[in-house]
């Protein structure tokens, strides 16, 4: 076991040069005072974390790990109890209110539940961020129309939020955090109350607006499907530590914490179907087959691997179970497959994989 | 029932129709502030300020817990400071008005603590400041609450300004306890107490309607989507 104090770094990392960092947390402890009767809490310990201009970084935890402390630690709407938050430049931690606010104009931030104001219209809900800033109505006007065409929502501009789907409420949301053209986005958890094909086509917008207007975007989400859409970084948040965090794709594919694990599941064959997993044991007796799982990165044909086995040695090959995946838009997967177990044929295997990039594993026997 | 009762009976009416409408603006205009800021000032909210939120709050509930009638007369002086005379219509508007504004203070506070707390979130994180997000955010979300929280209090008005009588205030009490009751005249208690009904009756539909037509958190009957 990794020691939590110290995140592996995966890939090039995501602590690129300090002067590319829109967001960068140094040494960030949070710590919520005692309740009556209880101890201090520390919501987050040792968080170094940086988001580079323009790149999309996933937070993953699961409820209560601190992500959403660390996500209101950007804008100031939590204050970090030692360490740095510095935002495009500027350390927030000990500014006032007042400077806060100055901030809080330069970053959108869409949540969960919407939050939008049940008495306004999309287009009102829209303009609100403008007319907290001051601006006229006419200029209001110029810029609410656009974003509201750019979320797809430009037929819904008088309609009110209880009116509107799950899916286009966190468009207004999002065409809302995009008003005062922020230079960073902050996504609390955006699409967990959204069915997953709204979903997709809400992280595909997120995503279009990373790339056509160059925001950054930070988001914390419990979901792996969600960064592994839309994020290149990802950090894993596990009671109050980053345990894990890098490139997308590297931490995905080769998951050294068990937390980081545990999020992967079944979806990369990191977790053997159940009626499986509950007759495998480690020892093979006469007859048995072995239990290998083959992991894939990159575009890879497996039916040829498999039946290039078959072929080129005539080993058996038992596919038990399998899935590809995409993360961060490159094909990701896993088999698991039944082997012979004799030591010969299975080495053999194993060589066969091993000659072709492929991390194989003997997990154990069944009958 | 003759014309001269008739007529007594309508000047009743708007006895208590103008005491209870100066009352209930003055105690509005009074109510709405001070309940924005006991919803707003607890310790670690908005517009923290808990020491001032404590005093106020201790305010309201000492006028609160006193009996209406009792505080009509306890506040004479004060009365006949503010009105210039501690009888008569004009001088039942002060007691009326002490009487609403911290019942309306409380009713308003509910009101705006049923407002989603993730709005206050999402208005903080764009940057508002505390006065915006009462302005733009807590009063307009809470508007159908307070005006369903105002009809309550006109209803209540209504019932109290009956207990003006004891200090020569007019109105429909007044008249239903001096004519119906001290006179014998079954007639015209039945007849305040009509149009008391009728007042109550046509208040509450007014501001029910009106917070139908204000609250948009249901989805309303429209042209076709």
């Amino acid at each position: 076991m990794l020691s939590p104090t110290t995140p592996l770094q995966r890939g090039d990392g995501p602590l690129s040069p300090p002067a590319e960092a829109l967001v960068r947390f140094e040494g960030v402890r949070k710590v919520y005072p005692p309740r009556a009767g209880g101890d201090a809490f520390v919501a987050l310990d040792h968080i170094d974390l940086s988001v580079g201009r323009g790149s999309v970084l996933g937070v993953i935890g699961r409820s209560g790990a601190g992500k959403s402390t660390l996500i209101r630690l950007v804008n100031g709407l939590e204050k970090a109890s030692a360490g740095k938050v510095i935002v495009d430049g500027a350390d927030i931690t000990g500014m006032s209110e007042r400077d806060l606010r100055g901030v809080r104009r330069a970053i959108g931030m869409v949540f969960q539940h919407f939050n939008l104001l049940s008495s306004r219209t999309a287009y009102d809900n829209v303009a609100l961020p403008l007319e907290i800033a001051g601006i006229s109505a006419a200029d209001i006007r110029r810029q609410v129309e656009p974003l509201l065409e750019l979320v797809g929502l430009a037929d819904k501009r008088d309609r009110y939020p209880a009116e509107l789907s799950g899916g286009q409420k966190q468009r207004v949301g999002i065409a809302r955090a995009l008003a005062t053209r922020p230079k960073a986005l902050l996504s609390d958890e955006a699409t967990s109350a959204l069915d997953p094909e709204t979903t997709r086509s809400i992280l595909d917008l997120l995503g279009s607006i990373n790339a056509e207007l160059g925001l950054t975007i930070l988001l914390i989400t419990h979901e792996m499907s969600v960064v592994a859409r839309i994020a290149r970084q990802v950090a894993v948040l596990d009671a109050g530590r980053i345990v894990e965090q890098g490139d997308v794709y590297d931490v995905f594919t080769r998951p050294q914490h068990a937390t980081t694990r545990s999020f992967l599941g079944a979806v990369s064959g990191q977790k053997l179907p159940g009626w499986l997993a509950g007759r495998l044991r480690a020892e093979a007796r006469p007859g048995d087959q072995a239990v290998v799982r083959v992991v894939f990165r990159g575009p890879i044909a497996t039916d040829a691997l498999v039946s290039g086995l078959v072929k080129t040695h005539g080993v058996d090959v038992n596919i038990l179970s399998g899935a590809v995946d995409e993360v961060a838009g490159r094909p990701f997967g896993a088999l698991v497959l039944g082997l012979p177990a004799d030591p010969a044929t299975l080495t053999l295997a194993l060589a066969w994989f091993a000659g072709h990039g492929l991390d194989a594993e003997v997990l154990g026997h069944v009958g | 029932m003759s014309a001269d009762i008739a007529w007594l009976i309508w000047e009743a009416t708007l006895d208590t129709m103008w005491m209870v409408a100066v009352a209930m603006i003055v105690a509005t205009l009074i109510g709405i502030p001070l309940g924005v800021f006991l919803a707003t000032s607890g310790k670690g909210e908005l517009l923290a300020a808990p020491l001032l939120n404590r005093v106020l709050g201790l305010i309201v509930n000492a006028t609160r817990s006193t009996p209406f009638i009792i505080l009509v007369v306890a506040i004479i002086p004060f009365t006949r400071l503010v009105a210039g005379t501690s009888i008569g219509t004009k001088a039942a508007i002060v007691p009326l008005t002490i009487a609403a504004a911290p019942f309306i203070a409380r009713l308003i506070e509910t009101a705006i603590r049923e407002v989603d707390q993730g709005l206050v979130e999402a208005a903080r994180a764009m940057g508002a400041t505390p006065l915006q997000i009462v302005r733009k955010v807590l009063l307009p979300e809470a508007l159908p609450a307070i005006v369903l929280s105002l009809t309550l209090a006109v209803v209540s008005l209504i019932g109290y300004s009956a207990m003006v009588g004891a200090v020569g205030g007019g109105g429909l009490g007044d008249l239903g306890i001096r004519y119906g009751y001290q006179r014998f005249m079954p007639d015209v208690m039945a007849a305040v107490v009509v149009v008391l009904i009728v007042l109550v009756q046509g208040v509450q539909s007014i501001g029910d309607r009106l917070a139908r037509r204000l609250n948009k958190r249901v989805r309303q009957a429209q042209g076709p989507a």
